[in-house]
């Protein structure tokens, strides 16, 4: 299945995932489980006879999907870890319904379209009051396909948008784009402070 | 009230279910619940029973009168009570055909009407002995159930356990009835009982009916016999008025014969045994001198061996028996004990000799079958306690007196635990071998935890008998070594000769890795004790074993035996001349090396990772009694002993050396297993925890530092670790740093050890382009292995090193938040960021003092701004989002209770830890503990959502939390915010009303600080004010028209009166209200008078401990009288 494979295809140089000893993987870190990227929800150990081996019992939830997937291997085995990357881009211009977002590069990537329903709405308001917006996608190797990371005609895996609003008032702007996009995107609002060195 | 009728109509038995619809079903239920509410259905309810023919309409006809005479009470008329309850018995007698379930529940409340007249002395109530002795003498098998039927139901309700009815009475109430019960009526029961037994007992031929009243009364008898339980033990202690009744020897021969009659039927032996067990526990004022005890114990034991001496015990009789020799083993003193006669004691002894080892075979069989029910087992378990209990003190008997049996029992143990031809293990009754490899999951306790019990008789009888046990068990476990030795090579030489071939048949080396597993648990248990906080010592009984051999000792051999694991200990000359428990400790350390060596040869596959776990478990526990064993703590001590690991001797550091080198071996190979990586540092912390002594020998080892190096690197295998496991050793690592050394070796180790982790660290957080590397794996592999390296250290913290360690945590801590703002998009980095901060806040907070404090404090408030500041106001859709809040959370919460915790535990001497480390600095009091964990509840409130309130865990700890607030800052409360200010009293008020009893509980107790506080401010208009106003009507209504759970009543009452003291005039007003609402003129002037007395011994009511207490007893009092009135329709 090509969309198997989707997140793997990263920067040019950064490999998409790198080994690590399956005793070694935690609680709440990530792993491939059946060819998907998965935060691993529960691993628990269990031997065949008093005197076997120990194998993992893994069980992880794809970071796109939502879906759970369950491996179980000797604890010995190497076990792919995902590259996860999340990237901060300034928003710089809505057009057509597409975000303009400048790119720490200094290039300009037009290929994320702006969510529909209240969270569109609001990152469009946000804007036009001037306010400073930061986007966060949010997938493996650091890269995803732009046409099918937003947008309702995406046929791939459901996914979630979100609004940071640094400590202001709740804003319940949240929703899913698509049946089936595959890219996580979130959206801040607001301030920048994040992106220099941490002020505290 | 027609909802008797009206639910069923006329109809003889119920509709069937396919013809009724839930609605009409719930209907049904609405008018029989609203119909055992209504006011006095007494006349209803006897014209109910006397026409309706509908069992389940009579059923709770039954229940409404039960309930209404004891809300009612106060207002009826005592003949009218009394004709009642003779109404209801008589309706039993003349109905002889009645529904069981129905008759059960009239005679309940006949035994509720019983009950609560106890408590008015106007009612006399002993009649109903006499008519239920004379239902008994009729001779009648159905009446004879009847009266047994009767008894019960007033055994039950009086047994003031879960199986009393709820009445809305205190504890105290139940108590007191008890009491007085057990006194006199509890023993006219048991004497018709008696008399019942003693009747069927001498019967020939009983009939089936008979019987069954034979076991109704037999089950009476267990029932009677087992009310004097006190809390938790359930031993016969009665009072000096039962000794004429149970003194009798008549009576425990009784219960003997009728044991021997039935004991084939399941059942009533059950009944039969408990009884015996508890006669066995027979101790207390009963007996008027030593000697009836004496008389009283020689009888049983010679009843108990007639009884099972020469049969065949059945399997439904193994846990009764052990019981009731448990039971004598444990009640009677030891001097009663040997005091009866000799013979009699010797037979009691082998007996239990005998049925230890039947027991324990019969055990194993089941463990083989692998039954549910694993009556054996439990039956073996006891006897081994008692085994414990009987030898643990032996100055009362001869020297060696138990050695035989000793040995008898310890054979049986090695032997069923040992695979053929040796021993017995999973060998079906007929011999046939049985193997399954079942899966095993983590969750499955240790075989050296869940038989822990086990392991500690027989390692006790072990060294009773030492001069058979340790030469046996090095003779095995030699055995087993050399065994194994050449069934790897063999396995080897196959792999070598056809590489890749997998068709080899690892039963052998299983059996033989069982075999092992289980004689090194043995000796451990025999060679040491079960150690918590004291210094364990060499059992005497191995000391003196060693020292009356050591004059046949040569201790060169010895040595050489000890210091040459690779070799066969029979190849050495002499080697029959060496010390014996050294040779056992040899034999372990010979296992251990066969292990090594296999790792060495690749065969790691093949090794069992339970063996290896065993290994090191047992070098831990050794390694804390005998290395560097101390000569001060003992009167004598063993020469072997001293010379080869006492202090300053090469042996010790010999031992020291191969003990390390193992760790690392250990570390390099089973990264994956982790349960045995997690033994290994275990270890590796026993070695260095005793910093006096042994840590000084571990650090003068290379290994040592090799280890410490190779950690500081990062490299390969340590990272492979899992995280608990690199935590520990991270902590061992740190403690072991605080041997003595000098000044430039220590600085040497830091330099090694804890700089390279702060040098990595920067190094890594310093790049200029951090920010955007930060994401890179390597950079987070690098920051999670750092803050789980700071968890380690945070742990290995003790008084005399908080200083150093403090002082290092603090630098990082400060850094740690600027990782927060880096990593607020990364919840697991962020996650363990707060982990970090809790652990040193659980490690260290209670030795720093003011000014160290303060800066813990204020790290950990900015930590908290940070956190807030990236997650207020935001949403996360992601699926982990909420699991990850929930962790967030939860962290917060501990991290602000162990700050608290300050409050109460705080061993800090103004710095004094810290003197001389720093120059003094003038405290700044720029933030306090309460600034902290108030700010922190602002922070978490508005992010506890009632949705994350249904983590029990989550929501256990949130409550805990603020109660302590309310406890601890009282006056911090009114001060707060609005907007969190109202969200505290919600969640109070949310706490009270629809969470567990536990957490409302806590709520309560969260009142009575904030009520004080009020009063102390004495400001009216404040939002606390006005709140605690609230909670005053909020538990007034709790108190007086809810249904009531006597276990709150304390923490109500405190609560209440606390506020009824603030709001003396809302309190009348809510008692007029109340009262005014009344129309009955009887209910009015019961309430009235109910809430004069209430608060008579208080008026006007003050905050004073002395007429605090006087009203909460007027409140049980109050309780006990209108608690439930005022729930009636």
């Amino acid at each position: 299945m090509a969309d198997d494979l989707d997140f793997e295809t990263g920067d040019a140089g950064a490999s998409a995932t790198f080994p690590m000893q399956c005793s070694a993987l935690r609680k709440n870190g990530f792993v491939v489980l059946k060819g998907r990227p998965c935060k691993i929800m529960e691993m628990s150990t269990s031997k065949t006879g008093k005197h076997g081996h120990a194998k993992v019992h893994l069980v992880g939830i794809d970071i796109f999907t939502g879906k759970k997937y369950e491996d179980i291997c000797p604890s010995t085995h190497n076990m792919d870890v995902p590259n996860i990357k999340r990237n901060d881009f300034q928003l710089i211009g809505i057009q057509d319904g597409y975000l303009s977002l400048l790119q720490d590069s200094g290039e300009v990537r037009e290929d994320l379209r702006l969510p529909e329903g209240d969270l569109g709405k609001e990152i469009e308001q946000k804007y036009d009051c001037g306010e400073e917006i930061l986007v966060r996608p949010w997938g493996g190797g650091g890269a995803y396909q732009p046409d099918s990371a937003v947008g309702p005609v995406s046929t791939h895996g459901g996914d979630g948008l979100e609004i940071l609003t640094g400590g202001g008032p709740l804003l319940k702007a949240t929703l899913k784009i698509g049946p089936s996009s595959m890219g996580l995107i979130r959206v801040a609002c607001g301030s920048v402070e994040g992106r220099g060195r941490p002020r505290y | 009230v027609k909802g008797g009728g009206k639910a069923s109509p006329g109809s003889p038995s119920h509709a069937p279910p396919s013809m009724v619809n839930n609605e009409q079903r719930q209907h049904a239920e609405h008018i029989f619940l609203s119909f055992r509410k209504s006011k006095s259905p007494f006349a209803v309810c006897k014209h109910i029973l006397e026409t309706s023919k509908v069992d389940y309409v009579l059923f709770q006809a039954a229940t409404a009168i039960m309930e209404a005479v004891v809300r009612e009470w106060i207002l009826l008329e005592k003949s009218s009570i009394e004709s009642l309850r003779t109404f209801l018995l008589t309706y039993v007698l003349q109905r002889p055909n009645l529904q069981k379930y129905v008759r059960e529940q009239i005679l309940l409340a006949v035994a509720v009407i019983v009950k609560r007249g106890s408590l008015d002395k106007s009612i006399d109530c002993k009649s109903i002995f006499h008519e239920v002795s004379q239902l008994i003498s009729s001779g009648n098998p159905t009446v004879q159930t009847l009266a047994c039927s009767i008894l019960t139901a007033l055994l039950s309700e009086f047994s003031s356990s879960s199986k009393t009815s709820n009445i809305g009475l205190s504890m105290e109430f139940h108590g007191n009835c008890k009491r007085i019960f057990q006194e006199d009526d509890l023993r006219q029961i048991f004497l018709l009982t008696v008399e019942v037994l003693q009747e069927f007992s001498r019967r020939e031929n009983l009939n089936a009916q008979m019987s069954s009243v034979f076991q109704r009364y037999l089950a009476l008898a267990n029932q009677v016999l087992t009310m004097f339980e006190s809390s938790q033990n359930v031993m016969l202690k009665p009072t000096e008025s039962w000794r004429e009744t149970l003194l009798d020897s008549r009576v425990m021969e009784l219960f003997f014969t009728v044991h021997r009659k039935i004991r084939e039927d399941t059942d009533m032996a059950q009944d039969s045994l408990q009884c015996l067990a508890q006669l066995a526990s027979l101790h207390g004022p009963i007996f008027p001198d030593e000697g009836s005890q004496v008389d009283y114990l020689a009888h049983f034991i010679e009843g108990l061996l007639n009884t099972i001496n020469g049969i065949e015990i059945e399997d439904s009789e193994a846990v009764g028996i052990s019981s009731i020799i448990s039971n004598l083993i444990t009640v009677f003193p030891r001097n009663i004990l040997t005091a009866i006669p000799n013979e009699l004691f010797s037979s009691f002894v082998n007996c239990l000799t005998h049925l230890t080892c039947s027991f324990g075979r019969s055990a194993a069989l089941e463990e083989v079958l692998d039954k549910d029910d694993m009556v054996y087992m439990e039956a073996y378990d006891k006897l081994l306690e008692s085994w414990l209990t009987l030898v643990q003190d032996d100055k009362h008997f001869h020297k060696g007196f138990f050695t035989q049996h000793a040995v008898q029992v310890f054979n049986s143990y090695i032997q069923c635990h040992l695979a053929a031809p040796d021993g017995t293990r999973n060998l079906t009754a007929n011999g046939v071998a049985s193997r399954e490899e079942e899966e095993i999951s983590e969750l499955q306790e240790d075989d050296r935890e869940q038989f822990s019990d086990q392991l500690a008789s027989v390692g006790m009888l072990g060294r009773i008998a030492a001069d058979h046990c340790i030469p046996l068990l090095t003779s095995l476990l030699e055995d087993r070594v050399t065994r194994l030795h050449g069934q790897l090579q063999r396995h080897q030489q196959q792999l070598l000769a056809s590489p890749g071939s997998s068709s080899i048949d690892n039963k052998v080396l299983d059996d033989l890795y069982e075999d092992i597993h289980w004689l090194i648990l043995v000796t451990g248990y025999l060679l040491a004790n079960d150690t918590q906080g004291e210094t364990p010592l060499i059992p005497p009984e191995i000391m003196e074993y060693s020292i009356k051999h050591s004059a046949d000792v040569d201790i060169n051999t010895t040595l050489q035996i000890l210091g040459s694991p690779g070799e066969k200990a029979s190849s050495i000359p002499g080697y029959n001349r060496t010390d014996s428990v050294i040779r056992l400790l040899s034999a372990i350390l010979r296992v251990s090396e066969v292990e090594s060596r296999a790792i060495r040869a690749n065969l790691t596959h093949l090794l069992s990772p339970q063996m290896g776990k065993d290994i090191v478990w047992f070098l831990k526990r050794w390694a804390k009694t005998y290395l560097l064993v101390d000569e001060k703590l003992y009167d004598q001590i063993s020469l072997p002993f001293n010379t080869a690991f006492g202090a300053d001797t090469e042996g010790s550091q010999w031992i020291v050396g191969y003990l390390l080198e193992k760790v690392i071996s250990n570390l390099a190979v089973w990264s994956s297993e982790q349960d045995l990586a997690n033994d290994t540092v275990q270890l590796l912390v026993t070695l260095v925890e005793r910093r006096e002594r042994l840590a000084n020998l571990v650090i003068q080892c290379e290994n040592w530092w090799n280890l410490a190096k190779q950690f500081a690197r990062r490299s390969p295998p340590l990272h492979f670790l899992s995280s608990s496991v690199q935590r520990t050793l991270m902590k061992a690592l740190v403690l072991g740093g605080f041997a003595h050394m000098d000044t430039d070796t220590k600085q040497q180790y830091w330099t090694e050890v804890l700089q390279p982790l702060q040098q990595r660290f920067l190094n890594v957080i310093n790049q200029e382009n951090f920010q955007q590397i930060c994401q890179e794996e390597e950079v987070k592999q690098e920051i999670t292995a750092t803050l789980e390296a700071l968890c380690g250290i945070a742990e290995a913290t003790q008084i005399d090193n908080v200083a150093i360690l403090f002082n290092f945590l603090m630098d990082f801590l400060t850094n740690c938040i600027g990782l927060m703002e880096v990593y607020k998009n990364t919840p697991e980095t962020v996650n363990l960021i707060i982990e970090v901060f809790v652990e040193v806040a659980h490690k260290q907070i209670c030795y720093l003092g003011e000014s160290k404090a303060m800066n813990l404090y204020e790290a950990c408030l900015t930590l908290l701004q940070v956190y807030s500041k990236n997650n207020l106001g935001r949403q996360r859709t992601d699926v982990t989002a909420e699991e990850d809040q929930y962790q967030d959370l939860l962290l917060i919460m501990e991290l602000l209770t162990n700050l608290l915790s300050k409050e109460f535990i705080d061993f800090s001497d103004t710095d004094e830890v810290f003197r001389g480390h720093e120059p003094g600095q003038e405290t700044n009091r720029s933030v306090s503990a309460a600034d902290v964990v108030l700010y922190g509840v602002n922070l978490v409130l508005p992010l506890m959502s009632q949705d994350l309130l249904k983590f029990p865990s989550l929501c256990n700890q949130y409550y805990k939390l603020i109660t302590f607030i309310c406890e601890i800052f009282p006056e911090k409360i009114p001060q707060l915010p609005e907007d969190l200010f109202k969200s505290l009293m919600y969640s109070l008020e949310l706490g009270m009303t629809s969470m567990s009893s536990e957490v409302c509980q806590l709520c309560l107790e969260a009142l009575t600080p904030l009520a004080e506080q009020c009063a102390k401010a004495q400001e009216t208009d404040s939002s606390l004010f006005l709140a605690t106003r609230h909670f005053l009507k909020m538990v007034f209504d709790m108190l007086v028209l809810q249904k009531h759970n006597t276990e709150m009543t304390t923490a109500e009452g405190e609560a209440f009166y606390t506020l009824v003291c603030l709001h003396q005039a809302e309190y009348s007003e809510l008692v007029e209200t109340l009262l005014s609402s009344q129309q009955d003129p009887v209910i009015y002037q019961r309430l009235a008078d109910a809430f004069n007395k209430l608060t008579a011994s208080s008026t006007p009511p003050t905050l004073d401990r002395k007429q605090k207490m006087a009203f909460l007893k007027s409140l049980e009092e109050f309780m006990a009288n209108v608690g439930g009135l005022l729930c009636v329709k």
